[in-house]
């Protein structure tokens, strides 16, 4: 019988359903179906079923009529009745809208975050074929795997690799003086390229022809931004800038990079110009980055096994006698960004943890606000319980009261989405400086994006109106009519949970919060083992060189009464010191050692008041030192097994830029050349002119404008071709915990919206809670309870949440906090107090919060509260 | 008491000539049979809603029917009210067509409505 010539046509079954209610589409469908088996008898079915569809469609028009206008008459209703109520309970309606807006704008914000980070290198055409080669080095015992490799590779590939359609190197440049008439700025991001990488990547051209930009030496092509800066509105193609001292002619424009690719370029030079510089020939320099673009429809499984011996045809034999084997492998340009983490990135990677983290954080907060939502409405039930009751003895049907509910909540989640969003808006700068991040809101105002907010809007406000939809349509109108009546809940509820919960994840933020602080601040004031006051540092930048003259440079500063010392040094601490083999003369080569070095002058000891613990610094008065002498610190001392510093003098060592031989004259006291997340590490020091790059001015800071001014001036005589610069010291030094600093702001904005929400769920808890023992308070006050008796009452009660919160938290705060510790080589102790102190703040933002709920709670006439009973 | 509308007379008119036997199916042909055409279902229900509200029908049902796919009948009949509504209208159209009747003759079933 399944199918059955009697059955009607199913459409118009269907559109029926969707227009008539039950009752009446019954007996509409029953005379249909009468009538249509009677015709199927006498005639054609054809002619039946056209009888079945006509008897619908002209009864359609009168049943839309009267569904609209029913339901734009409800529909007006309804919204009066919200908008009445939200007038009437307006603290209620804020805190409710806000609480959910807050949630949003969180969510929001890392929707942003999310997406943006998401979208690295993806706006590159064809970007699933462009990958970049990486270099593995392998040792019997090692291997190191290097971003950066040698520009042998790249004309390999296009010479063995029929596969490969287009290739290109990258030689990234810091720190380069650009001069353009009298505009001179250091640049930091200059690359060297091959023209073939704006065949590999998409870098849009604004001005001249990516064909052949670069294929002359010296020439430079720039981007818009960098145009402006030098050549303002003119145009820059065929202008000249003076690249450190080198003359380079613009031969193209280029839109400047977007904030969503590792290589952020500024300036790009043609590879020609470096093409008699021996390095360019050399297989094992690890200094050019390499992409390439590989023709459509290629094997990748089979090409990235080829490679990864490419280089073994032309260096096998040497590699095979140094114990080395090299590995090349691709990296799809795309997944650079979040999955590379090798040595030497152009740019720190990101973290795909992170996006898990933030995005977990963000559907938590979504769900938390969505309940807190919940609460609260539910508890606010009881204002609601006569108008249910009233308008069911009208004639309301429960499902038009949920629908009345569920459209109220989804008023209330579109309000707050749109507050969410100006929020959103609003918060994006603060959040960029904060996270030195580079988020855009524009990256939302596309219409998947729009719709999708559109849509989960109205999935939340269904979410979370659900719930008390259901609870406020259940009302008898009898008993609700009579009074109010909310069931009261006992024991452990999951609102309960929630709340705890909450209030556990809060606690745990504000004592992260504290920890980082205070990790912030010791760090700051832990003596550093070196003078790091009154210093001002005057980088030598651009290609100045004082190899021969450093004494001479010295001495034009220290003119001034107010400079009483100055020192010259390769680097200064909290910038970075270079790496090099080392070797203990007449030992085996076993040990494969590498030290930190800084080269320095005569004056930089005394000067930066470093102790010397055996033998001497270097001196003046002995020309031998320069280039001819060692001092090792105390850690270099351990390193190479020594059990005193006196152990170390006149042991010969083998190090250096330029490899020398040459005796420890001295041994220093530990100072922290890093910041002190590190550990002091083996350090050697040498008095070496070739390698200064900064002048440490001591100063007297009482005058301090009239010697800035002087130095400024020196400057200008001394080196008139480039652009003064100076810093303090200790301010430089301490900016390598900004990381740390930014760290502890998040940690604070997450703590402040955690309470935030945290109290809107306790705030939800306490009205309900009020709402549902309403009448045990009254009898209670009736029995002679005073007004203060019931506030703590109602207040133990969520103390001990609270208190049950803070013991969960505690030891979680103390597994994660120690744990991020570790990262630190010196570091701050976790104090019970910090716990305690958490605890008691938790514990009064709380009372504060439902204190005004309690305080109204008790101070009702029980007069009202009973009157019904 | 307020009039009846001319659709309401004649489905009352309907109900009462079918007796024991008006339900949605055998009250729209019974329309026909007086009037000369069909009316859509929608409009008979819409009216026999409000003159059931009024209290002129009142609505039984039948046993479920397999002919209606299983579904009851609804028997519409009228009441001690519809029946005193529909003499009242009989007779307010009597006095009124009263003093034109000798034009009757030239007045068309269009200018009825």
């Amino acid at each position: 019988m399944k199918n059955n010539k009697y059955d009607p046509p199913l459409i118009p079954h269907l559109i029926l359903r969707i227009f008539l209610e039950k009752e009446e589409r019954y007996e509409f469908s029953g005379d249909l179906i009468e009538t249509y088996q009677h015709l199927v008898d006498s005639g054609p079915i054809r002619r039946a079923k056209l009888w079945y569809w006509l008897r619908v469609l002209e009864s359609l028009p009168g049943f839309i009529i009267n569904k609209v206008y029913g339901g734009f008459m409800m529909i007006k209703n309804y919204m009066k009745t919200a908008l009445r109520n939200f007038q009437k309970h307006k603290g209620f309606t804020f805190i409710n809208i806000m609480g959910f807006a807050v949630g949003l704008t969180c969510c929001l914000l890392i929707l942003i975050y999310v997406c943006h980070e998401l979208s690295y290198d993806q706006y590159h055409e064809n970007a699933d074929r462009i990958y970049r080669i990486v270099q593995d080095i392998r040792t019997q015992t090692s291997n190191r795997v290097f971003a950066p490799i040698s520009p042998m590779v790249a004309p390999t590939l296009k010479k063995d690799f029929p596969q490969v359609e287009q290739a290109a190197r990258l030689f990234p440049q810091g720190n380069v003086l650009v001069k353009w008439d009298d505009k001179k700025f250091y640049e930091t991001n200059l690359m060297v390229a091959d023209n073939e990488i704006f065949e590999v990547l998409t870098i849009p051209f604004i001005k001249g022809n990516p064909e052949h930009a670069l294929n002359r030496p010296l020439t430079i092509v720039i981007s818009q931004t960098t145009a402006e800066k030098y050549f303002g509105t003119e145009d820059p193609v065929g202008k000249t800038l003076k690249v450190n001292n080198s003359d380079f002619e613009v031969t193209g424009m280029v839109v400047d990079a977007p904030d969503n690719t590792h290589l952020k370029y500024n300036l790009i030079v043609s590879m020609e110009t470096l093409s008699k510089w021996d390095e360019m020939s050399n297989w094992h320099s690890t200094m050019f980055y390499t992409y390439l673009k590989l023709k459509s429809h290629v094997d990748f499984e089979n090409f990235s096994k080829q490679v990864i011996h490419l280089a073994d045809k032309y260096i096998g034999d040497t590699l095979e006698k140094w114990g080395e084997e090299y590995h090349y492998m691709l990296q799809p340009v795309s997944s650079i960004h979040l999955n590379s983490h090798l040595r030497y990135e152009m740019e720190p990677s990101g973290n795909p943890l992170y996006i898990t983290i933030f995005s977990l954080v963000g559907a938590f907060i979504l769900v938390i606000a969505c309940l807190n939502f919940m609460n609260l409405s539910t508890a606010r039930a009881s204002n609601r319980a006569k108008e249910v009751g009233l308008r069911k003895v009208i004639g309301a049907k429960r499902n038009d009261l949920i629908n009345q509910f569920l459209g109220e909540s989804l008023l209330v989640v579109l309000l707050s989405l749109g507050l969410g969003l100006l929020t959103a808006r609003l918060s994006i700068p603060v959040i960029n400086r904060l996270f030195g991040a580079t988020l855009s809101f524009e990256d939302l105002m596309n219409l998947p994006v729009i719709l999708a907010l559109i849509g989960g809007g109205i999935l939340v406000g269904m979410g979370a109106g659900i719930y008390p939809a259901f609870l406020l349509s259940s009302f008898k109108p009898a008993t609700t009519l009579k009074g109010v009546t909310i069931p009261v809940s006992k024991g452990f509820h999951l609102r309960t949970v929630l709340v705890v919960l909450q209030f556990t994840i809060s606690v745990v933020l504000i004592i992260g919060t504290i920890i980082v602080y205070k990790q912030f601040d010791f760090m700051k004031s832990q003596y550093l083992g070196f003078d790091k006051e009154q210093k001002i540092i005057l980088p030598l930048r651009g290609g100045i060189s004082i190899k021969e003259n450093y004494e001479t440079v010295k001495d034009m500063f220290l003119k001034h009464p107010s400079v009483k010392n100055v020192s010259a040094s390769s680097s200064v601490p909290g910038r970075g010191v270079s790496n090099f083999a080392i070797k203990l003369v007449g030992e085996e080569d076993d040990k494969n050692q590498s030290m930190f070095h800084l080269y320095f002058d005569h004056d930089f000891v005394p000067d930066y008041k470093i102790k010397i613990l055996a033998g001497r610094s270097f001196k003046k008065e002995l020309s031998t030192d320069v280039r001819g002498a060692f001092l090792i610190n105390e850690a270099a001392v351990k390193a190479f097994g020594w059990s005193s510093p006196e152990e170390a003098l006149n042991k010969r060592l083998q190090t250096g830029y330029g490899v020398r031989v040459n005796s420890i004259i001295g041994v220093t006291q530990n100072f922290h050349y890093r910041g002190l997340q590190s550990e002091v590490e083996p350090l050697v020091m040498e008095y070496m002119p070739d390698a200064f790059r900064y002048l440490t001015l001591s100063i007297d800071i009482s005058n301090m404008n009239s010697t800035l001014s002087f130095v400024q001036s020196q400057w200008k005589s001394l080196f008139p071709g480039n652009p003064f610069e100076s810093f303090f010291l200790d301010s430089d030094f301490d900016s390598q915990y900004e990381a740390e600093e930014k760290m502890g702001s998040i940690f604070g904005i997450f703590t402040g919206l955690g309470l935030f929400i945290a109290c809107l769920g306790l705030l939800g808890l306490a009205s309900f809670s009020a709402a549902s023992r309403t009448k045990e308070i009254g009898i209670r006050k009736v029995l002679g309870a005073s007004v203060s008796g019931i506030v703590v009452m109602m207040s133990k009660q969520f103390a001990k949440w609270i208190l049950l919160a803070n013991l969960i938290a505690w030891p979680m705060a103390y597994l994660a906090m120690h744990r991020w510790l570790q990262n630190f080589a010196y570091r701050t102790s976790l104090n019970i107090w910090i716990f305690i102190g958490a605890g008691i703040l938790s514990l009064l933002i709380a009372l504060l919060s439902v204190g005004y709920q309690s305080v109204k709670a008790a101070a009702v006439n029980p007069v009202d509260s009973l009157r019904y009973e | 008491m307020k009039l009846l509308s001319r659709s309401e007379e004649l489905l009352l008119l309907a109900i009462y000539k079918l007796g024991n036997n008006a339900y949605g199916v055998t009250i729209r042909q019974q329309i026909h049979k007086d009037i000369g055409r069909y009316w859509s279902f929608g409009v008979i229900y819409k009216s026999l809603k409000k003159m059931k509200a009024k209290g002129y029908v009142k609505k039984t049902q039948s046993e479920p029917r397999s002919e209606r796919g299983g579904r009851r009948r609804f028997y519409y009949h009228i009441t001690e009210k519809g029946i005193s509504v529909l003499k009242t209208i009989y007779l307010i159209h009597s006095s009124a067509w009263d003093g034109v009747r000798i034009l009757s003759r030239g007045i068309s079933m269009k200018n009825e409505k």
